[in-house]
């Protein structure tokens, strides 16, 4: 006869029949990331009722696994089973579902609160006016205000929009240019302190000069009147430290 | 992003200094790789502050 355990997963939400398959695989995922032991944790199915994944756990392997959910649910242990305890979670809540985890006699190890943990703090919205610089990637829409996806770098901003008329000049620019738009940006505080722009609405806007570096450095010695004095550098250190003047 | 600092920003407007831009191999490799990639240059307001004393 067989000593080895189960661990089940439970899903209130879920039955087998609601719970997509996609989502059972990512659900099976963690769960199994938060066992441990791969070769020794095999799946067996999902119960009928509520969605329960239910897991055997090879007698040798048993005492690891419970030591390590254990350490996890405290905060400690692998980090990998940590995280895999935190994306259950995280999943649950996304699913407005709670979970727990139980033996084969019905005793519950671990509880997710998934829907019923506190919600994260979040600040906002704000409105301020502010500056935007990148290039015209997407324009337009049926609306007054038209939606106009402005790039800088990596950043893409998605959440610009400009009255029609302003956005027929912007228009122009499609693709080719660097522009700085101005205007008033709608932004949150997330729970990890950082901050999310809802929507900015562009005011004006100007074309950046691509003039090439070098010719710009050239003109700016160019400028008369600059007077510099003999020795720049040095003129700063007395600023600075404040010997040398009256 | 770069940042330049009073200290780096007078090398593009005093053309008096010697081994500035256009005669030092480092400033110049500098301005050409800046110029190369695109990169943002950013000037704080106290260094410019510190410049128009």
């Amino acid at each position: 006869m067989t000593k080895d355990k189960e661990r089940r997963f439970k899903i209130d939400v879920f039955t087998p029949e609601t719970l997509p398959m996609e989502r059972l695989a990512e659900y099976m995922l963690q769960f199994a990331k938060l066992l441990g032991e791969p070769d020794r944790v095999h799946f067996i199915d999902v119960d009928p009722g509520s969605a329960v994944l239910r897991a055997r756990v090879e007698d040798v392997a048993l005492p690891k696994v419970e030591r390590r959910m254990a350490d996890a649910s405290l905060g400690l242990g692998d980090p990998a089973a940590l995280k895999a305890l935190q994306t259950l979670d995280e999943m649950l809540a996304n699913d407005n579902a709670v979970g727990q985890v139980f033996d084969e006699t019905g005793a519950e190890i671990i509880s997710f609160q998934g829907r019923n943990r506190p919600k994260p703090l979040e600040y906002g919205p704000f409105r301020e006016d502010g500056v935007l610089e990148g290039v015209v990637i997407k324009i337009g829409g049926s609306g007054a205000s038209v939606p106009i996806w402005l790039q800088d770098g990596e950043t893409v901003y998605k959440h610009c929009s400009a009255r029609r008329p302003l956005a027929r000049k912007i228009a122009k620019h499609y693709d080719v240019g660097l522009l700085r738009v101005t205007g008033s940006g709608s932004w949150v505080r997330i729970s990890t302190g950082a901050w999310l722009m809802r929507s900015f609405e562009i005011n004006d806007f100007e074309v950046l000069d691509d003039t090439p570096l070098a010719d710009v450095i050239k003109k700016l010695h160019g400028i008369d009147g600059s007077d510099w004095g003999e020795d720049s550098i040095a003129d700063l250190a007395r600023i600075r430290s404040g010997k040398g003047l009256n | 992003m770069v940042v330049f600092d009073a200290n780096f920003l007078i090398y593009f407007l005093d053309p008096k200094i010697v081994g500035g831009v256009g005669n030092n191999p480092r400033i110049d490799h500098l301005v050409a790789t800046i110029q190369k990639t695109g990169e943002r240059i950013v000037v704080p307001t106290p260094a410019l502050s510190e410049l128009l004393v």
